[in-house]
């Protein structure tokens, strides 16, 4: 068990939004000394600003790892990227992890790995299974090789999170905010209908961290929720008023399936364009001027409409990743109620100059 | 200061050189290899040597080889070359830049500076005196004065075509994704200056050269906790002028500029070289193409390099040497010494998120 200030924790994937904030968290709190893996020092940028340990560790690279793993006690495995990444990734570090003889290993998983056709209460007994997302799957793949190095005797942690959000958070906060702010995201219907599982992004980290502390958590896994079981509609209601912009539109299910259908064929359209002529439109838009502008509305409206994936798979999906494991192993109890994690996003939101 | 220093710069004589210039490509990182070694090759008329200098010779020797139609040789410090050079690009991490350029002024090289010119101002005026003294010239890569649309924009603000300058407001920001060699932005504590000293070095400079001389400072405000900061919020006024800088590695911001007069407004984008808008008291828009219309960074950097290589063979004078960035520098020193954090409530809440392990 971890029990002293002066060990280390690496954090891998430390330049995302997940990794980062375990590693302000470990910073600030003194919970223990961090080394920050990135894969390029491009990713860097946030982390930095701390003044604290930072490593080159591309998970693809065995020798950066196990240069990034010296002194290390402990592994928070954050990174994530394509499928080779997250499994072969995955496998290095525990690889290295292993042949240091690390005390604890915590995967940072996904509830994704029950895949998307799921209802009603899942629990961490429900089996993982792969499904037409290459990230649920790989994810899967990589869970399978934790398992298979928990045998072999190293101690591993897995969490599997559902909607992380919160400050940092490109998906659930930044992006979702600039679809709210376009004015036209609306509220759903039956298609927004399914329960968002939102987790602010330090519950997440809090209940991670404490498990390096417990016994009890080796060779299990843990789902993280939040203190709000909400629907996905009234998760853009409450953001867009924190945000204080005007009520949200009701779409009805019609009508949203038919823009997204709309949007989805133009998104293709513009992807086998984007294939076949990246370099040409590349330059273009680099390039400034009007057609850069035309090309970048197009992009904004794209955005700005759900896609076809997005309403059948997860704002209509009527599943609750149930976390009593994590409250009665860990003593985990979620410390941000979505009002109080949307204001904070907000506050972000202002300090990034995303919102004025 | 910077209209002593001004004063002290020598004017110097144009004395054509004949025989071809030495030149030292110090620092070879990511800059020197995607723009200073490319552009060098293009303009390599007056160039009869190459010499690259890093203290990683592999490194070295892998541009050196990439190098066609001059000749090269490598070395891992400038002081290994000193004597034997005429000109010297310097591309290292800011913070070296006197380190390095002073011995060469010294010795009569003609140095041409990556932005910033220097950390502080204190060791760019100590440049610009080493340089005034040995009558070497210094220049400083400050591309955006050569942007066909900001030159147009100062053009127009010094005659008067807006009007009284009120506020101007310039929002620039991208994800950090410089391909950095070393890392040195971040890595081992080797700098604690971020996206102040880096984009701020454009911004501020571009606001000093606007608008002739040096703002006064109000506020800054940056997100560092002894780190190099990734934010950095800068409020500035001069006369009735009132100019707000936001800066950021950490996001995408809007990256642009807006000028607002008692008889109009410019507004434009960073990112576009070439074109911006006015729109005159009346509402009535005007778009603006400055010639060239089209140009990118491989032409801002021939012209540069070009320009150097030509002062240095005593054919022309610098497009911005040295004493003219010094008031964004001094801005700059300023706000550093002048900084306070940022608002973080996310960051207030840790300590309440977890305890110590003990």
């Amino acid at each position: 068990m971890l029990q002293s200030a002066d060990r280390v924790i690496l954090v891998t994937g430390g330049g995302g939004f997940i990794g980062n904030r375990f590693a302000e968290v470990i910073h600030l709190s003194r919970f223990a000394r961090v080394r920050v893996g990135v894969r390029r020092w491009a990713s860097a940028a946030r982390a930095a600003r701390f003044s604290i340990d930072i490593a080159l560790c591309d998970v693809l690279d065995p020798r950066q790892i196990a240069s990034a793993m010296q002194g290390v006690d402990a592994v928070v495995h954050c990174a994530v990227g394509d499928e080779r990444v997250i499994v072969d990734g995955t496998r290095n570090v525990l690889d290295a992890a292993a042949r240091n003889r690390v005390s604890r290993v915590l995967h940072i998983s996904t509830a994704e790995v029950y895949g998307s056709n799921v209802n009603g209460r899942v629990d961490e007994t429900r089996p993982c299974t792969t499904t037409g997302s290459p990230y649920a799957n790989a994810k899967t793949q990589a869970e399978q090789l934790v398992w298979q190095y928990s045998s072999r005797g190293l101690p591993v942690t897995i969490f599997r999170p559902s909607i992380v959000y919160g400050p940092w958070s490109d998906q659930w906060t930044a992006a979702l905010a600039e679809r709210l702010r376009s004015g036209r995201w609306r509220q759903y219907a039956r298609y927004g209908e399914g329960t968002c599982n939102l987790v602010y992004v330090d519950d997440l980290v809090a209940a991670a961290l404490s498990s390096i502390r417990s016994d009890r958590a080796v060779g299990e896994a843990f789902n993280v929720g939040g203190a709000d079981i909400v629907t996905w509609n009234e998760y853009f209601d409450r953001f867009n008023q924190a945000m204080g912009l005007p009520p949200l539109e009701v779409r009805s299910a019609q009508r949203t399936k038919a823009k997204s259908i709309a949007a989805g064929a133009v998104r293709t359209t513009a992807q086998l364009l984007l294939a076949r002529h990246r370099e040409r439109l590349r330059d273009l838009s680099e390039r400034g001027g009007w057609v850069s502008e035309g090309m970048k509305g197009l992009k904004r409206w794209m955005n700005t409409t759900p896609s076809p994936s997005e309403l059948d798979d997860l704002y209509s999906r009527r599943a609750i990743y149930d976390w009593s494991k994590a409250q009665r192993l860990l003593d985990y109890r979620p410390a941000f109620d979505l009002d109080r994690g949307l204001r904070l996003s907000v506050d972000w939101l202002r300090y990034a100059g995303l919102l004025n | 200061m910077t209209a002593v220093l001004s004063s002290v710069e020598p004017a110097r004589l144009l004395r054509p050189r004949l025989s071809p210039l030495r030149v030292a490509m110090i620092g070879c990182g990511a800059i020197a290899e995607t723009h200073h070694l490319p552009a060098l090759e293009r303009n390599a008329g007056p160039v009869g040597h190459i010499v690259l200098v890093d203290p990683d010779l592999r490194r070295a020797q892998t541009l050196a080889s990439a190098l066609s139609g001059v000749g090269t040789t490598i070395a891992a410090s400038h002081e290994e070359v000193w004597d034997d050079i005429d000109a010297a690009i310097i591309a290292t991490p800011p913070r070296l830049h006197a380190e390095i350029a002073m011995p060469l002024l010294a010795r009569g090289v003609h140095v041409f500076c990556e932005k910033p010119l220097a950390e502080s101002a204190a060791d760019a005026i100590t440049m610009i005196e080493r340089a005034a003294q040995s009558r070497a010239w210094l220049c400083v890569n400050q591309t955006r004065r050569s942007y066909p649309a900001l030159k147009r924009v100062k053009d127009l603000l010094a005659l008067g075509t807006i009007g009284e300058c009120l506020s101007i407001e310039h929002r620039e920001g991208f994800r950090f994704a410089w391909p950095s060699v070393s890392g040195w932005h971040f890595a081992g504590g080797t700098s604690a200056r971020g996206v102040l000293l880096d984009q701020g070095a454009h911004a501020l400079d571009t606001i000093c050269w606007w608008l002739g001389g040096k703002p006064r400072l109000v506020s800054c405000q940056t997100d560092s906790f002894g780190g190099p900061e990734g934010v950095a919020n800068v409020t500035l006024e001069r006369d009735r002028c009132a100019i707000t800088i936001a800066l950021s590695w950490l996001s995408t911001l809007s990256n642009t500029y807006r000028i607002v007069g008692t008889r109009g407004t410019i507004e434009g984008s960073t990112t576009d070289f070439c074109r911006f808008t006015l729109t005159d008291d009346r509402g009535r828009v005007q778009h603006i193409e400055a010639p060239p219309a089209r140009c990118d960074y491989h032409d801002l950097f021939d012209l540069f390099i070009a320009n150097f290589l030509d002062a240095a063979a005593g054919r022309a004078v610098p497009l911005v040497p040295g004493t003219a960035s010094l008031p964004g520098i001094e801005l700059m020193d300023e706000c550093y010494r002048a900084a306070s954090r940022l608002p973080m409530p996310w960051l207030d809440t840790l300590p309440h998120v977890h305890a110590p392990i003990r």
